[in-house]
């Protein structure tokens, strides 16, 4: 064990039997948790607008900044952010998703405060339906980086960074573009079995493009209308959005573990019949590496996907807010977008939510028609649509 | 003479209950239920309550008691599609695939232990290899040969070889799931099965033949009896595992849509439905408390096991006269291609630019000892120029040791509660508890232990952030393996041993520690090398336990796959067996240990 786990554990040790005493039962350590929250929240002054230069003479005394990251590429990060501050030490956890939504929560309620900085995205609207409602995350948004975001990204609950999207990949070896314009095109016959993705039950991700085709439902009975010329029919389901989906189970797509999977499936050269797929867009960045012939559809009615949005949060509590502060600021790419901490996430298949910072060769996010990423909605309606998908699969 | 009357002083009921207490059996059965309780049954108290408690979606208030969980999974209207089916499934699962290991299992046994089979240590290390590999490797590979067109992106093996696509009830389902299942957990039977014939008095059998038993009736009457133990903790073992194994299901059911309840639970975990899977997991944990109650009433019926009695005896070999050579070759052929196959594919890939093609110009070092391209793998470094290479080899020795160390020597002490107090309420209560941790979702269990230990409390300190709590978690996971190969092995050990041991004044300590630790020797070595591989490969129990410090090669492994970085996850698997490979020499030199050969051997 080193040192840096020493250091803190003591910390941890003496805040936790603190509240040990004087809290009995698990209620009245949360009332203890937000109280306490409101002082550090005066403190920590999350509106204030302090330059990178002030932030890391606090940082310095800080010395390190804890950060829960969905993505391994914190590693480059952690490199770049170290290199440029020297004396901050940034520790890393790697997590998924639901890690990271149980960790915090667990900690948070054992009024433990490791994590600063959090970096997730709200699959299923998890983040904001357990940890935002709770108090337990907070947004920290410096005005100088606010005022670079997309307006689509103003009214976020963290700081909204890169965003990556569940797109339609075909191979463009034996297809060309047109032959998918349309969600509904994945209801002919011609695609029969033919249809390959990460299984919507196991995926959350997948699970959250059909909740917003359900939310959107309007948007999808438009889309039928124009691909059949005629009003939609509803068989047996609620709207449009239930109706794709049972149709689309219908025509029996076959599901698979991961997305890795799914471009293999796409893209791998000489098929005569390649399936078409969905997974996510940032699987593009291995499409040429692994040398396969594919590429996600940017055009295809009602909207191309949902956005699938990562966000920046400072954990409630945090201990090193000062370092917290300006690990955000380095991720979100600094003031004038040219910060090396967001070099790691700048690559083909995700888009910055900055309007200053662009991947070459692909469209700019300000092209893309993306349904937005609503995780609220989604917290409350993705078990129904679940259910639906297991009900009809 | 004064000690004499002052026993004689007290009052019977005293003078019993001071016997009560000072039984080192009472204390250390004690002492187990003290830490079962705590340690597993208060986290599975803790998922119960939670099945029971509103789902605070769509603005319900949530904090509320309800039995609208459990209606919902198994009376709702989904229930046939997210509980019946999937439980069918996983229970013809559980079943078939411990019948399978049963049989190659116990055949490799019968075959290393009672022939006179020649390549004997080959065929050990043969037997193991496919237990050190994770699941996928198994099912990876299986998809590799039978793949055929429902998934896109070319064929298999099977396919370039007969033109013929396999139809898809033999690439994917339940066939390669309970096949590739039965390749990666027969080792279970295979080790079980060896140390018990190796311990089964050959003279019983020969009494047998002498009296005129033919060998197939001496087989059935004398050989698999005495075996019962073994087989019913071995049956347990390979039925549990299959229940819970979900990479292998993911994998190779998921493209004809065949769920199992592992993959439900998984479902519901990763959409964060934790009420309903937790009710899931309740009824896992049903399922198999269930079986285990009834081999505790089957094994309770019989009287003694006894074949360790401290006599030695001539053990006589099957002669495979001139069978030897077809099934010598048939075997190791089989065995080879299953055990090590996979993992020569897997080492070439390491070597192989793109991890689909196979030749010679593709060939590269970068994955091993690369410097960093950015025009490979984003500029990811080989692995063993990855910094974090060697503080993760350092820690999962760490932990994989110690934890596999001390659940090895507990099982032996629960696995004696269990065989001394087999009808008493504590050793079945011991046995039942310390069988349930695997079958509890890691991601539950280390949540709950997140929450036990993150603040000191029930005079334990704060655990949180520390190595131990990794330990003490994967030392618990662990409790099912080793209390049953303790308790199977135990059942075998004669009481008179002991008592004889004890007539001569020998207290318990010295008992225990001279008489029964040496005689469990090979089962000592056999649960910590299983014990061993499983807590190395473990991540999905303390992903969220450890820090950036203290990260395992699982933990590396993890992020390289996550990225993508498939050649260079392999790599890291071939170091993780290695390391596995050195352990097992080592350990079988220091503890002069041949699987080969009879107990103490």
């Amino acid at each position: 064990m080193n040192k840096t786990l020493r250091k803190w554990i003591p910390a941890g040790l003496a805040l936790s039997s603190l509240l040990a005493v004087t809290a009995c039962s698990n209620d009245s350590t949360n009332e203890a948790n937000a109280e306490e929250g409101s002082s550090w929240l005066e403190e920590a002054n999350l509106d204030a607008n302090e330059t990178p230069d002030e932030l890391y003479e606090l940082a310095k005394e800080e010395g390190k900044v804890v950060v829960y990251s969905q993505s391994s590429r914190i590693k480059d990060v952690k490199a770049s952010f170290e290199k440029e501050y020297p004396g901050i030490q940034v520790d890393a956890f790697d997590l998924g998703t639901i890690e990271i939504v149980e960790k915090v929560a667990r900690e948070q309620e054992a009024g433990l405060n490791t994590a600063d900085v959090v970096f997730v995205k709200d699959g299923g609207g998890v983040v904001s339906g357990e940890l935002l409602s709770e108090g337990m995350l907070h947004k920290y948004a410096p005005d100088d980086i606010v005022e670079k975001l997309d307006e689509t990204f103003l009214d976020e609950p963290g700081l909204p960074f890169y965003f990556s999207t569940r797109a339609i990949f075909m191979n463009n070896e034996v297809y060309d573009e047109s032959t998918i314009t349309n969600w509904w095109d994945l209801t002919d016959e011609e695609w029969k079995s033919k249809i390959v993705m990460d299984d919507p039950l196991l995926s959350s991700d997948t699970l959250d493009l059909f909740t917003t085709i359900v939310q959107n439902a309007d948007d999808m009975e438009a889309a039928y209308e124009e691909k059949f010329g005629n009003a939609i029919e509803l068989d047996g389901t609620d709207n449009a959005g239930y109706e794709f989906i049972k149709q689309l189970l219908a025509n029996d797509p076959v599901f698979v573990s991961s997305g890795d999977d799914v471009v293999e499936a796409v893209g791998t050269p000489g098929q005569e019949k390649p399936p078409v797929g969905i997974t996510t867009s940032s699987k593009s960045r291995h499409i040429e590496e692994q040398g396969y012939t594919a590429e996600f559809l940017y055009d295809v009615e009602p909207k191309m996907s949902v956005a699938g949005t990562s966000y920046l949060y400072m954990a409630n509590n945090a201990e090193h807010t000062a370092a917290a502060k300006l690990l955000i600021r380095w991720m979100a790419g600094e003031a004038d977008g040219q910060g090396e901490g967001f070099r790691p996430y700048n690559v083909p298949g995700s888009w910055s939510t900055r309007t200053d910072v662009s991947v070459e060769g692909q469209r700019p996010s300000s092209d893309l028609s993306l349904w937005p990423y609503d995780g609220e909605y989604l917290y409350d309606h993705s078990n129904d649509v679940r259910n639906f998908i297991l009900a009809n699969q | 003479m004064i000690q004499i009357s002052r026993y004689h002083s007290r009052s019977r009921l005293l003078n019993k209950l001071i016997r009560i207490f000072t039984n080192p059996v009472h204390v250390i059965s004690a002492l187990a239920l003290i830490f079962l309780v705590y340690m597993v049954a208060f986290p599975i108290g803790q998922i119960l309550l939670e099945t029971f408690q509103e789902d605070g979606r769509g603005g319900a208030a949530s904090g509320g008691l309800t039995a609208a969980n459990w209606v919902n999974v198994l009376s709702g209207s989904i229930s046939q599609p997210l509980f019946y089916k999937p439980l069918f499934h996983s229970l013809s699962i559980g079943l078939t695939v411990s019948i399978l290991s049963f049989l190659l299992g116990g055949g490799l046994a019968w075959l290393v232990m009672r022939t006179d089979f020649r390549y004997k240590k080959s065929m050990t290390m043969l037997a193991i290899l496919p237990y050190m590999l994770p699941s996928w490797v198994m099912a990876f590979a299986w998809m590799s040969v039978f793949k055929n067109d429902r998934i896109g992106g070319g064929q298999g093996l099977f396919y370039s070889v007969f033109q013929i696509s396999p139809p898809d009830r033999l690439a994917y389902g339940f066939l390669p799931i309970v096949l590739t299942m039965t390749l990666n957990y027969f080792t279970f039977f295979f080790l079980l099965l060896s140390v018990a014939l190796g311990a089964v008095n050959a003279s019983l059998e020969e009494s047998a033949r002498i009296l005129g038993a033919s060998s197939a009736r001496t087989i059935r009457k004398i050989t698999l009896p005495l075996l019962i133990p073994a087989i019913s903790s071995g049956f347990i073992l390979t039925f549990s595992k299959a229940l819970g194994s979900f990479s292998v299901p993911a994998f190779l059911g998921l493209p004809t849509k065949y769920y199992t309840i592992a993959t439900m639970l998984h479902s519901s975990i990763q959409n964060r439905m934790i009420q309903e899977a937790y009710v899931l997991c309740i009824v896992l944990l049903m399922v198999c408390a269930l079986l285990i109650f009834f081999n505790q009433k089957a094994i309770g019926k019989r009287r003694s096991f006894a074949t360790i009695t401290g006599k030695d005896s001539r053990k006589h070999l099957y002669s495979l006269k001139k069978w030897h050579r077809p099934i010598t070759w048939t075997v190791l052929g089989f065995m080879g291609a299953v055990s090590a196959l996979p993992l020569i594919v897997l080492t070439l890939q390491t070597f192989m630019m793109s991890n689909s093609q196979f030749s010679l110009d593709q060939f590269t070092l970068h994955f091993w000892i690369g410097e960093s391209n950015p025009a490979i793998a984003s500029g990811e470094v080989g692995v063993l120029k990855n910094d974090a290479l060697f503080s993760a080899i350092g820690n999962s020795l760490k932990i994989a040791f110690i934890a596999a160390s001390i659940a090895a020597l507990m099982g032996l002490l629960f696995g004696y509660i269990v065989s001394k107090r087999r009808n008493r309420l504590d050793g079945r209560a011991i046995e039942q508890l310390s069988y349930l941790p695997y079958l509890i979702p890691g991601i539950a269990f280390s949540a709950i232990y997140l929450s036990m230990f993150a603040t000191p409390s029930w005079f334990m300190p704060s655990l949180y952030g520390t190595i131990t709590l990794i330990i003490l978690i994967c030392v618990v996971n662990e409790l099912p393996i080793a209390t049953r190969s303790g308790a199977s092995t135990m059942h075998q050990i004669g009481g008179e041993l002991e008592e004889a041991a004890y007539v001569q004044g020998a207290n318990w300590g010295r008992r225990f520690t001279r008489i029964m630790l040496p005689l469990s020797k090979k089962t000592l070595f056999t649960m910590f090398l299983l014990l061993f591989i499983s807590v190395i490969k473990e991540l999905d129990l303390i992903i969220l336990l450890i820090t950036p410090e203290n990260g395992t090669l699982p933990t590396l492994m993890f992020k390289y796959a996550e990225s993508g970085f498939q050649q260079y996850a392999n790599a890291l698997m071939l170091i993780i067996v290695g390391i596995i490979l050195i352990t097992y020499f080592i350990a079988s030199k220091i503890g002069k240990i041949d699987f080969t050969k009879g107990i103490g051997g």
